[in-house]
């Protein structure tokens, strides 16, 4: 999960960025806002947690047709962390960015060479290494469109004080690769291709142990084929060598893995997913439950467990037997977002309701001969599934916000839920916004974006948060409508345990960031 | 000898300590800002901006107005946000030190406006149309009348040597240089601004040495003691909190029996990339004009020093009266809680309270900021009040860890604990029933609220805090 911080776009350029002097004990405010395009910006992640931001800036034109960047380090505390200037093509972004508590690993593109230049810096913010790796076609096609679309990947993960892994595609999209690159410049890395000859391999990262990198793979036939069948592929992180890999469909079920971790206690891998009857061929709907399949080190599947809609969710919540969720006046399927294993071992499985709809603005847009859908998505409550470690079911909690609408693109009438789901979630439709964790505190914190129904006010914006701590969930909320002398508030995520508020006031023209914590 | 005469001097000074103390044992009232005065000074500033502007050069003046403009707001702004104190015994003290180097000194052109800055950062500065800002926390740092007038004779020697607008000038000159564009093609638009950056540095450290050697001359025709001025730059040098003062212990005063502290409040906070080393595109020691204070002594002492017959300073000469120095550290506690400044007010508060256990005004200071930090956790503007970073000055770092540590239940439950006692609260005053009714409250623990309203209608029937008083 990595979100896209537009609002540094609005921000000067590291040169010109005035931090209010005599008010050292404050926010920072930014004041006398000019418009300045930025390369690339976004947050620097340690499993999924964010250590800090970086902003990279085209400066001038260098020797040999090359450009001057300013590359801006902050820490988590939006304090600077490092400047530094950097010689590259002219059509070189900052793709992607990672920290594993030792080194940053920030991964640039350059659209003209079609290749991806790795540079990790060190704690100290010194350059430790640079790497370069051409791009197939396939892998420079979708940089392309990550560019474009200015989105961040989530190909680049780190390892915690080793390294890190980059996923990438040849062959026209039909092979993975996976490229492990470590914190120290003088050990060497390794490079992994998918071997099968037959048929479509894609790869992505699902968790690392201390001594092995898992990746989740998808075996489908064909490139058009929907019929997915999933594997787990382990990999030793020093060395290379692949350690086993495990098809996940049993006899009994067809399944589709969501989320993993590997569980320090019992040392063993979990995956967890939806479970669908043997033999689908496409998924069309939420299937019969959910899974947790626990893994030993020799890919040995040591327990299965299926918790069904039809029997024992139903004992938390009104479900059908495929899963669609129904409270009040509300049903629809459940978009699972994120999967993740709080402090005490118990799971949390964050969840939104969502359900196809006929658009009322498209069909009256239709009628008037415009080409609208006229269907969409209508999404709803946060739903979020506390499980034990043994993963029976604790609890189901509902947070009700009000829905809202995605209107779905001209010729989607007719595809089926589940893929739509996919496509909202990647056009950022749904009203979720992260998931923290705070170690520290040893709480997790979901949240979220509501537009609240007010009686008797007007109604208003807000950030939700829900806390799960000390074996509890709590609420928070944050209005993000017209404060007073600001004209709007924004909130992104923050480091763990907080949220980062920007405010903008067009009077004094000056936009304030601030850290505040979630509170619960 | 000597060091005899520093002992009965020591000696002097605790025997004046303590007179000092007597006073402010139970009570302590803050200082003022200006009233209606504030649209006067604004309306005093503005007419000298107008002054500057017309006079301008050509050349600059639209870049200069705007930059003027910009001063002129930031001071209205300051003003009317109270960031300025007005207050009788400082003005005298201020005043006598202005009048003895002035009529000493008969000429035209100082500043006509010395105001007091509720700022804690041991500084002053001078606007260059006439304003002179001495801040609060630097008169908590001073001893006697010498150092406060040598301060001042600097910066009247700035606005004398019109630094300000003349450092305006040059530097919007040298950015629109003509020779700049074809610098930046040659050498690239970093370097230049590399350059320009050092050039700014280097022109107003020059400037600074002029501001010193004027300053000794400016003394040198008063009874102050011009030698004071090694004193004051070193002072100027330790940029961070004295660390001869102590340091407040948060666990005894945050410790109480139905609520104990706890250690894992006062725990640094996981940073991931920790703390930087390497902050600066630029070289950070060029740029300052303030640290290279080694070198500004060294440039007073080659014109006036030794051997012009330098006497040394005697700091037990012209001391500001101990009474007026407690009162200013007293102040330095509602001073940063008017600018917003909680983190360090609390501090200030925690260490007056160790001089001052029983000061009436100090812990209600306390429960105030206490209920005030658990609003603004609530409200989410928390971090307006209280930094958060990974540098924090280092008397002041245990306080702001553990503040920023809390969770907000947690500032709730400490604040009900502290008020919540015979040792605090104060049954004559309106505002504690006011403070423990909103704790009681925010914590849903409605019965205290309850017993607490009654009450408090019962002492105080026509009570300025009923309107806020509601179940
Ligand atoms: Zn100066």
């Amino acid at each position: 999960m990595i979100y896209k911080l537009k609002f540094f776009s609005m921000m000067l350029m590291a040169s010109c960025m005035i931090t209010c002097p005599g008010a050292w004990g404050q926010s920072r405010t930014f004041e006398n806002i000019r418009r300045v395009t930025m390369r690339s910006t976004g947050t620097i992640l340690e499993n999924n947690e964010i250590s800090g931001y970086y902003i990279l800036s085209d400066v001038e034109k260098a020797k040999k047709g090359n450009r001057t960047y300013l590359l801006k380090i902050l820490d988590e505390n939006l304090d600077d962390f490092k400047t530094t200037t950097l010689e590259e093509g002219k059509y070189v972004y900052l793709a992607e960015s990672a920290f594993n508590g030792e080194s940053i690993m920030l991964k640039f593109v350059d659209m003209k060479e079609k290749s991806l230049i790795f540079m990790s810096y060190s704690k100290n913010g010194d350059l430790l290494g640079k790497k370069e790796k051409e791009l197939t076609k396939r892998e420079t096609l979708f940089y392309r469109a990550m560019v474009t679309a200015e989105t961040e990947g989530n190909a680049l993960n780190s390892i915690h004080g080793k390294g890190f892994v980059d996923y990438g595609m040849d062959d026209n999209a039909k092979k993975y690769i996976i490229n492990y690159i470590p914190s120290d410049p003088q050990k060497k890395g390794w490079r992994k291709r998918s071997m099968n000859v037959k048929g479509v391999e894609n790869a992505g990262f699902l968790c690392s142990s201390n001594d092995y990198v898992y990746s989740l793979v998808v075996k489908r036939p064909g490139i058009r084929s929907m019929d997915m069948q999933t594997a787990i592929v382990s990999h030793d992180i020093e060395l290379g060598v692949k350690s086993f890999e495990t098809d996940l469909n049993s006899q009994k079920y067809k399944v589709q893995p969501m989320n993993g971790y590997f569980d320090e206690k019992t040392q063993l891998l979990n995956v967890i997913g939806i479970f669908y009857e043997p033999g689908t061929k496409q998924v069309k709907d939420n299937g019969l439950g959910l899974f947790n399949y626990q893994i030993n080190f020799s890919g040995e599947i040591v327990n299965e467990k299926y918790l069904t809609w039809a029997q024992d969710f139903r004992k938390y919540v009104q479900v059908d037997n495929k899963g669609m969720i129904s409270n009040e006046d509300r049903n629809g399927f459940i978009f699972f977002h994120r999967i993740i294993q709080n402090t005490d071992g118990s799971i949390i499985a964050v969840g939104e309701q969502y359900k196809k709809a006929a658009d009322a603005a498209g069909i009256a847009g239709k009628a008037l001969g415009g080409g609208t859908s006229t269907a969409k998505v209508v999404i709803q409550d946060m739903v979020i599934f506390h499980f034990t470690k043994e993963f029976d079911i604790a609890g189901v909690e509902m947070v009700e916000k009000s829905k809202s609408g995605f209107a779905l693109p001209a010729g989607y009438g007719l595809v089926n839920i589940h893929m739509l789901s996919n496509i909202v979630k990647a056009n950022g439709g749904f009203d979720y916004s992260f998931t923290s964790q705070n170690d520290k505190d040893e709480s997790t914190s979901i949240g979220y974006v509501d537009y609240e129904r007010k009686k008797g006010a007007k109604n208003e914006l807000v950030f939700g948060a829900i806390t799960y701590y000390d074996g509890e969930f709590s609420r928070d909320k944050i209005p993000l409508g017209h404060p007073k002398d600001k004209d709007w508030i924004r909130v992104y995520p923050g480091k763990p345990g907080y949220v980062m508020l920007m405010e903008y006031s067009q009077k004094t023209k000056t936009l304030e960031s601030r850290l505040e914590r979630i509170n619960f | 000898m000597k060091s005899n005469a520093i002992f009965l001097f020591l000696a002097s000074l605790w025997l004046m300590h303590d007179q000092a103390y007597g006073q402010y044992e139970y009570e302590y009232v803050p200082m003022d800002s200006f009233d209606l005065q504030k649209e006067i000074l604004i309306d005093e500033i503005n007419t000298d901006i107008a002054a500057i502007q017309s006079s301008l050069p050509r050349s600059s003046r639209d870049e200069l107005k705007t930059i003027l403009n910009y001063k002129a707001e930031l001071l209205a702004r300051r003003l009317k946000s109270n960031h300025f104190i007005n207050d009788g015994e400082l003005d005298q003290l201020v005043g006598k030190v202005y009048s003895e180097i002035t009529t000493k000194n008969p000429r035209a052109g100082y500043p006509t406006r010395i105001m007091i800055s509720r700022s804690p950062v041991p500084n002053a500065s001078c606007w260059g149309e006439g304003t002179m800002i001495i801040n609060l926390g630097l008169l908590s740092r001073l001893n006697t009348e010498s150092e406060l007038a040598f301060i001042m004779a600097h910066e009247m020697a700035h606005q004398l040597l019109d630094h300000v607008n003349e450092a305006t000038l040059s530097a919007i000159k040298r950015r629109s240089d003509r020779g700049l564009k074809r610098q930046a093609k040659t050498y690239g638009k970093l370097d230049v601004m590399k350059e320009i950056a050092y050039d700014d540095a280097r022109y107003s450290r020059i400037k600074e040495h002029e501001a010193d050697s004027m300053a000794v001359v400016l003394l040198r025709n008063t009874s102050y003691q011009w030698q004071v001025y090694e004193r004051v730059l070193d002072m100027l040098d330790s940029a961070d909190y004295p660390e001869t003062r102590e340091r407040p212990d948060l666990k005894s005063r945050f410790d109480f029996s139905k609520y104990p502290f706890k250690d894992k409040w006062l725990e640094p906070p996981h940073s991931g990339l920790g703390r930087s080393s390497n902050t600066g595109l630029f070289s950070a020691d060029s740029l300052k004009s303030h640290p290279n204070i080694p070198k500004r002594i060294a440039y007073v002492d080659s014109l006036y020093g030794y051997n012009a017959g330098k006497k040394s300073y005697d700091p037990s000469h012209d001391r500001i009266a101990s009474s007026l120095q407690q009162r200013i550290d007293l102040e330095m506690t509602s001073s940063t809680f008017v600018i917003n400044d909680y983190a360090k007010s609390m501090f200030y508060t925690l260490q007056m309270l160790g001089q001052y256990p029983e000061n009436k005004f100090l812990k209600t200071h306390l429960a105030r900021l206490l209920v005030e930090l658990y609003l603004s956790r609530k409200n989410h503007t928390y971090n307006r009040y209280v930094r958060i970073s990974n540098y924090y000055p280092k008397m002041m770092e245990e306080l702001f860890i553990f503040l920023n540590n809390l969770r907000m239940s947690e500032i709730a439950k400490l604040a009900y604990n502290y008020i919540n006692r015979d040792a605090v609260f104060d049954k004559t005053n309106e505002e504690h029933y006011f403070l423990l009714f909103i704790i009681s409250t925010g914590l849903d623990n409605l019965e205290v609220s309850e017993k607490v309203l009654t009450a408090y209608k019962n002492s105080f029937p026509n009570g300025q805090y009923l309107e806020a008083m509601k179940l």
